[in-house]
């Protein structure tokens, strides 16, 4: 996968192309006029530069151009001293897609990184990347440095779904590195233990982390597609199973309800936004709807 | 059940293995599908799995079905009711067949000019050419009562072709059953043809229950096909129930004539027209007219119509009641009658000294009721036994003899009594203390012998025939007679009887079912046998029973009237049904002639002139007016005339259902047309039915096997 298919610059078009309210909340925390929807990402103005080819013109600050007929762009501040982190499972379950016409998890996951990344870096912002399966298995230090975007991307890149998953102990391993509180945004489709993972979510928000997280599944795993006598194998433990899907369906939807619903209620008594996402929905949606409702709640 | 081409299903049994092996080969073989949510679904997976191996076991069983049901189509099952493909031959008809005609007067009913018979007789020439051409053919008709195999075809044809209508001498049932009987010994294929109406008449409980028992043993080998000619829509009115009164009062002599005129459910007007003439007597022709109207029938659709004749000289009348205008059926739309008027004739008496004591029940009761306005009179003579056996019997004035617990006779004078009750006399017998059981001079009379007496002190109860019974006639109805208070009739000893042959029919029974009252025919009279007399006095500590004089003697003064009638011929027996025999009173004549309906005249020997009314004749199948003169003279001795009995011109019909329902496991067939005779061949073989049966299942295990298939494999 090429770094440049990260920056897909349609999602990044269609981040510009949210609704009215959107768009005024994107240029509230890109202008530092108001606060960031999202925790950490709000930067402060600070002070006027001189207008230099390569800055991107919508930062002129035209009321100064009126006063002195000089080009000057507005120089920000972060607010906060929170980092964000991006936490990528990269387990083998995330190489997952039923329908070849719909990204895996995987892909799914990156693509909703690199927005948000795009995000926080264009706004100054430093942010660093955690890959992890049974354990945090690459990681690049948060930079708020332009290129660290294609630094981050091409980590992504170069890593291919495989082993399995162990998030709670991936979290736990981050919240070890983490010395000061940052925004942890994960990236996962939380097939492990439950109680455990609930438990490491729970550290972190002791810790003082802000936590997204981001639970990414295939749209196959939502819909249940299947019909008739099928061999379902997991592709991290290649267990297989033979059963009849018919009888099976209404047994796993309600099941996998179950699931969605408890982590629903417990993210919501631990602060924790709960982002439930499938790959049916195309991330950027997906992303600003997130964003939208999370700056109503601010 | 068989199979028209059994390999087909057999091979069908055997592709069962085909969708077993293939369940076998692909049960391993889900479709393989990643899934990383898996822990989800362990937690389910046996529930499901248990559903879904039941499922797949279902549609096997389906898969199976459909192959069976598929070779069983193939193979064309065929239920084979009697016959079997072996026996069968080759071009279909049978080896022997019987055409069973009713021919019956109801036959005559016409329709655009063409009476049923003759159109039956049609229908059946038409099946005759689908027959074998080898096949033994009978014909048999209701008034032969049978018949046997035709030399050839073309002798059967010409058989057919004879056939008329007359009065039956056998009924439908009974020819079935003889049909059926006829064919056991051939071999093959074997048809029976019915070419008759639906008359309820012919398909009583009674018959039915004969026919039942009589296929029973030989109908299983016999195909039955039943060509329906009852007519569509019932419009004859029909006359019946002719009864006829003679009334004499101090030299003027009357005669009632009634009779009652039965319509269909449609009612009509029209007239009665009635010709009469003394045929003894030459004089004036005697003509009345009863014109009636629709609104006149009452809710069954029955009128009654009376012809009063007055100051009749003595002689012998004969004439018609004709209906006008005529309907389809003419066999009932004329009535024929004969009626003697002459001096009246005597009852005896007969009982134990003192006799006048003893006969004064059974005597006032028979007086009482024969004083009825209408009702002939008779002379009622009380004799002691003694005296009976000096008094002529053979003069001809004797109606009927009452032997009020008679003792043991002398066998002349039980001669006497046998010659007299076969010469058309009746004779009653009602058996007391003086009946001896060691004496068996009586049994010919009797049918029977008494065996022993029966003590019952608290009282024998009493049941009457719940049918119809002549000896309790004048109840009305069997209704009647049944809801009168019989267990209070107070009978406390009787005689059990033990009968030589079947039983003659009861009208009263005790509760043990030994026969109280009954009655036989015996030549051209009757006798009447009750095994408890009516001749004891009140008061006698030691009488049998308390009819006549207890309670419910009303009773009793009905039971004489009913016996009366019975021994004195219960209706005029001038007037008679086809093929009941005639006793004609003949005074003396050696040679006689009976000129028949049809103006043949029959010569007739009497064999005992001496004897008074010995002529008996039997020849009475045509309807209608004989008379019968002295062979050298020519002059007139007697008459009598002849008309169907209800039930031969009672068009009612029974539904096919019934009739189905009446032959019971014995298969009968509707055939409308002699050209769907073949499918009506393969209709009782089962064949369509079978055929249908196992493409509808088929059809609809298919669509379960494609629906199971479908929810099971996506």
């Amino acid at each position: 996968m090429e770094t440049s298919s990260y920056l897909d610059p349609e999602a990044i078009q269609t981040i510009k192309r949210l609704d009215l309210k959107a768009q005024f909340i994107v240029k509230g925390f890109i202008q530092g006029l108001h606060a960031s929807p999202l925790h950490g990402f709000s930067v402060e103005f600070s002070e006027h530069r001189k207008y230099v080819p390569g800055d991107d013109p919508n930062e002129i600050d035209w009321l100064v151009y009126a006063k002195t007929d000089k080009y000057y762009v507005r120089k920000y501040e972060s607010e906060t001293n929170l980092t964000g982190y991006l936490l990528v499972d990269s387990s083998a379950s995330m190489g997952y897609a039923y329908q070849p016409n719909l990204p895996t998890k995987f892909d799914y996951a990156i693509s909703l990184s690199a927005a948000l990344a795009y995000l926080m870096i264009h706004q100054q912002d430093p942010v660093g990347l955690l890959t992890f399966d049974e354990k945090l298995t690459g990681r690049v230090a948060p930079k708020s440095k332009r290129s660290q975007l294609g630094a981050i991307l091409s980590a992504l890149a170069r890593l291919k779904p495989a082993g399995t998953t162990n998030l709670p102990r991936a979290l736990g391993q981050a919240a070890g590195m983490l010395k000061k509180a940052s925004l942890i945004m994960v990236f996962s489709d939380l097939l492990g233990d439950e109680d455990e993972l609930l438990k490491a979510l729970y550290r972190l928000r002791h810790a003082g982390h802000d936590v997204i997280l981001f639970h990414i599944l295939d749209r196959a795993e939502v819909d249940f597609p299947f019909r008739g006598p099928v061999e379902f194998e997991d592709p991290e433990t290649r267990r297989r199973l033979d059963a009849d899907a018919d009888a099976l369906r209404h047994d796993y939807l309600g099941a996998l309800e179950a699931f969605r619903g408890r982590l629903r209620r417990e993210c919501f008594g631990a602060k924790i936004d709960y982002v439930e996402l499938d790959t049916g929905i195309p991330f950027d949606r997906g992303l600003f709807e997130y964003l939208i409702s999370r700056s109503q709640r601010r | 059940m068989s199979l028209t081409a059994g390999t087909f299903f057999w091979a069908a049994c055997a592709a069962i293995l085909i969708p077993i092996l293939i369940h076998i080969l692909t049960r391993g073989r889900p479709r393989h599908v990643v899934f990383p949510p898996l822990r989800l679904i362990e937690e389910r997976y046996r529930s499901s799995r248990r559903r879904f191996r039941l499922k797949q076991f279902l549609l096997l069983a389906l898969r199976a079905l459909v192959l069976v049901l598929f070779g069983l189509l193939l193979a064309r099952p065929v239920r084979h009711s009697v016959p079997t493909a072996e026996t069968a031959l080759p071009g279909g008809g049978a080896e022997a067949a019987v055409f069973v005609f009713d021919t019956s007067l109801r036959m005559d009913y016409e329709k655009s000019g063409r009476t049923r018979l003759d159109e039956a007789k049609e229908f059946a020439l038409a099946l005759l050419d689908r027959l074998a051409a080898d096949a033994r053919v009978a014909v048999f008709d209701t008034q032969t009562g049978g018949g046997a195999f035709q030399v050839d075809r073309l002798a059967a044809r010409e058989a057919i072709e004879r056939l008329r209508t007359a009065p039956p001498r056998a009924s439908l049932a009974e020819l079935l059953a003889r049909a059926a009987e006829q064919l056991k010994s051939e071999p093959g294929e074997k048809e029976i043809f019915i070419l008759a109406g639906r008359a309820a008449a012919d398909w009583t409980a009674e018959s039915a229950d004969r026919l039942a028992r009589a296929l029973g043993e030989t109908g299983k080998e016999c195909r039955f096909y039943f060509a329906d000619f009852t007519p569509e829509e019932i419009r004859n009115f029909s006359l019946t129930d002719l009864r006829i009164d003679l009334a004499r009062d101090r030299g003027k002599r009357d005669a009632e004539i009634r009779v009652t005129l039965a319509a269909p459910e449609s009612r009509a007007s029209g007239r009665l027209e009635l010709t009469a003439s003394s045929i003894t007597a030459p004089g004036g022709e005697i003509a009345a007219v009863e014109p009636f109207t629709d609104e006149e029938f009452d809710e069954d659709n029955r009128l009654e119509k009376r012809f009063t004749l007055r100051d009749l000289a003595d002689g012998i009348y004969q004439g018609t009641i004709t209906k006008t205008p005529p309907d389809p059926l003419a066999a009932d739309d004329r009535l024929f009658f004969t009626f003697e008027i002459r001096p009246p004739k005597k009852l005896l008496f007969a009982a134990p000294e003192p006799a006048e004591t003893h006969a004064v029940f059974m005597k006032s009761a028979v007086e009482l009721q024969s004083a009825a306005p209408g009702r002939a009179p008779f002379e009622s003579v009380v004799l002691t036994y003694g005296e009976l056996r000096e008094y002529p019997l053979s003069e001809g004035n004797v109606a009927a003899l009452f032997l009020l617990d008679p003792p043991p006779f002398e066998s002349g004078l039980v001669d006497r009594i046998e010659r007299f009750v076969r010469g058309g006399g009746g004779a009653g017998f009602f058996l007391g203390r003086q009946t001896d059981p060691k004496r068996r001079e009586l049994d010919p009379l009797l049918g029977g012998a008494p065996l022993r007496q029966v003590n019952v002190p608290e009282g024998a109860v009493l049941l009457p025939d719940p049918g119809t019974h002549a000896l309790l006639a004048p109840f009305g109805s069997p209704d009647r007679a049944r809801s009168a208070p019989w267990t209070r009739l107070q009978v406390s000893r009787y005689w059990r009887m033990e009968w030589s042959d079947t039983p003659p029919p009861a009208a009263l029974r005790f509760a043990d079912g030994a026969p109280a009252l009954v009655e036989r025919t015996l030549g051209g009279g009757r006798v009447v046998l009750s095994t408890t007399p009516f001749s004891d006095l009140p008061g006698d500590p030691k009488a049998w029973n308390r009819i006549t004089t207890g309670d419910e003697a009303w009773l009793f003064l009905i039971l004489a009237d009913g016996i009366a009638r019975v021994l004195t011929g219960g209706k005029d027996s001038l007037n008679l049904f086809p093929y009941e025999t005639a006793v004609l009173n003949v005074e003396g004549t050696a040679k006689a002639e009976v000129v028949l309906p049809d103006g043949v005249s029959l010569a007739q020997a009497n064999a005992e002139p001496a004897a008074g009314r010995a002529l008996s004749f039997t020849g009475t199948g045509q309807l209608g007016a004989y008379r019968v003169l002295d062979a050298e003279s020519k002059g007139p001795l007697a008459a009598f005339s002849v008309n169907p009995r209800p039930a031969e011109i009672d068009l009612a019909p029974v539904s096919f259902e019934r009739l189905v329902e009446i032959f019971g496991k014995t298969p009968l067939t509707r055939i409308d047309s002699a050209d769907r005779l073949e499918a009506a061949r393969g209709r009782l073989d089962g064949r369509i039915d079978l055929y249908s049966l196992a493409a509808l299942l088929f059809a609809l295990v298919l669509i379960a096997e494609l629906w199971a298939a479908g929810r099971l494999y996506d």
